[in-house]
């Protein structure tokens, strides 16, 4: 290409225009990573289900202290439809906790993934109205993913639909065609999760600078020292009688939250910004006893990932499989360096 | 993009749909700044069409321990009566809750419970006493104690008004809860004492001990949240 030609298209907004629409429409991006935000979303709500079974009924059910009256203040009449309005009773929670939990595997499968984001989306929706005391931040961005996520194609890889999909094409059946109106939803979603995820992240840490503890460098020192938050007090003591860990943690997880969009923009952001962030969500999960929250963070955080860097990062890691049982082949899948796609 | 120039054939309509879209997500986003934005002339201006768009589906807060993080420990204690006879004294919420998280990687959702019940009622009491419309009548609100007076109340805006009622009905149910399963009996008035434990600041860090403690208590309320003399 030439000199005069790059500069062409630099200096064509027309040329810019229709180049951004063509990328919406024809091609679908990101379904990898959407296929991983999936399985992450899927075995983060099946755990926490999980572990929160004994307590369901206390937190979600008849035993609930918020109680199912005061639910109803706050669902219908507040704004916050929810399943849970249709009866009080201890079975008919159950039944709804149980259906999340079933929904939560499905889509984590990916089977029928599409209808499965729906209903899933639906029931946890309807178990964080039932108790808004027991939500957090995590939840609140995952519900708004999810919408997203119903305009996307997420079951593309790892899914039950794509062994389906991939079962029928071995049998002779053509491919199924890719419909543009579904590829412009896809990729609106992609941006959607993106915009959404800067959203988060820019007013988290424009609120912070405006807080004298962030500003003097304080704050994680606070945080840790509170009681909710001091899972171990043996490691935060440990952590808070050095100032320069304090304040330089303190400082970072402003400056990365700040900084984190720049990882869309630039790969050495990028490989910077983005284990600096996941340190950061994996610290306050196990430090501060968070770990849904904390869990939910790390997997929005992959929407910073192209599907470019899944390939790259699988045939890395198949690589280093490889190289631990070099003296067993064949155990490894051969797999391939992925070509850059034109447009990617 | 030469490409897509070649293609003299290809149709139109995809880059329709696309613009399309943009537009949506573009509208979508407008709102969800206006919606995260400090309050500003715009935000204000389409105050109720950001709401209608953004509520509930949309509804975010990320001020995360911003702009100053919690620093001080928040307790709940409760006490009940039936038939006009205290049942036992005290009884501790938040320590069971705090031991349940205490060296535990991953703790179960009840913690939350206890913990956002008393935060809300002290978040919800904040932004009452120093809303505009309770300062013009009541100058010394920020005196007034944990359960505000009808008076002052109603001199509030009615969405935090709603908000602090509720705050205060989900209390007064978890205390009724707490003394019931500590007594075994439900409780017809309970007492709620919010105690709030200033641990050291930083100069003192290394003072592992306990810092200044103070007590707070609602009047005795009835489940409806109504006072009452026991």
């Amino acid at each position: 290409m030439t000199a005069s030609t790059a500069r062409a298209r630099v200096i064509n907004p027309g040329a810019l225009v229709t180049a951004g629409l063509d990328w919406l429409s024809q091609r679908r991006h990101g379904t990898r990573v959407f296929s991983l935000v999936r399985i992450g979303y899927g075995v983060t709500t099946v755990f926490m289900l999980l572990i929160n079974l004994p307590v369901r009924q206390q937190i979600w059910g008849a035993t609930a202290a918020y109680t199912w009256d005061l639910f109803m203040q706050t669902s219908i009449a507040g704004g916050q439809p929810s399943l849970y309005v249709l009866s009080a009773n201890a079975l008919y929670a159950d039944i709804l906790y149980f259906a999340l939990l079933a929904a939560a595997v499905l889509f984590t499968l990916g089977w029928h993934t599409r209808t499965m984001t729906v209903v899933f989306f639906v029931l946890l929706w309807s178990l964080h109205a039932r108790n808004p005391l027991a939500t957090n931040g995590g939840d609140n961005l995952a519900r708004i993913i999810l919408i997203y996520m119903v305009f996307a194609q997420a079951g593309a890889h790892w899914s039950l639909d794509s062994l389906r999909a991939r079962r029928r094409l071995a049998t002779g059946s053509p491919r199924r065609r890719e419909r543009v109106i579904g590829t412009v939803a896809h990729n609106s979603a992609l941006l959607a999760c993106i915009a959404q995820v800067c959203v988060l992240y820019i007013t988290s840490s424009l609120f912070k600078v405006q807080g004298e503890m962030w500003q003097n460098g304080t704050a994680l020192y606070y945080i840790l020292r509170t009681a909710d938050y001091n899972t171990w007090p043996e490691v935060t003591t440990f952590i808070y009688q050095w100032p320069i860990v304090v304040v330089g943690a303190t400082y970072a997880a402003v400056f990365v939250q700040l900084c984190l969009p720049l990882a869309l923009v630039n790969p050495w952001a990028k490989a910077i910004l983005l284990p600096l962030v996941l340190s950061m969500h994996i610290a306050i999960g196990v430090l501060m006893g968070l770990p849904f929250f904390s869990l939910f963070m790390v997997v929005t955080d992959l929407f910073f990932l192209t599907d470019r860097d899944v390939r790259l990062a699988r045939v890395y890691v198949a690589g280093f499989l490889a190289k631990l049982w070099a003296s067993r082949p064949g155990l490894v899948p051969g797999v391939v360096a992925p070509a850059r796609v034109a447009g990617e | 993009m030469s490409q897509s120039r070649q293609k003299a054939g290809s149709p139109v309509w995809p880059r329709i749909a696309a613009a399309g879209a943009m537009c949506v997500l573009a509208l979508h986003f407008g709102f969800t700044f206006l919606h995260v934005a400090p309050a500003n002339p715009v935000s204000q201006q389409f105050a109720s069409a950001t709401g209608l768009w953004m509520s509930p589906f949309f509804d975010q807060n990320w001020e995360l321990f911003a702009p100053d993080p919690v620093s001080r420990d928040t307790g709940l204690l409760v006490r009940g009566t039936a038939d006009g006879k205290e049942l036992g004294g005290f009884v501790d919420l938040s320590t069971a809750m705090l031991e349940r998280k205490l060296h535990n990687l991953v703790p179960d959702n009840l913690h939350y419970t206890v913990s956002s019940a008393s935060h809300n009622l002290l978040s919800a009491r904040q932004d009452l006493i120093r809303s505009d419309a309770v300062l013009a009548e009541f100058p010394e609100a920020a005196d007034s104690g944990l359960f505000l007076d009808k008076d002052l109340l109603d001199a509030g805006p009615e969405a935090l008004r709603t908000a602090y009622k509720r705050t205060v009905d989900a209390v007064v149910q978890l205390a009724i809860d707490g003394v019931r399963s500590e007594s075994g009996v439900t409780p017809d008035a309970v007492q709620v004492r919010v105690v709030t434990h200033e641990f050291p600041r930083w100069s003192e860090r290394a003072d592992a001990g306990v810092g200044e403690v103070a007590y707070s208590d609602t009047p005795w309320l009835t489940a409806t949240g109504q006072e009452v003399t026991p």
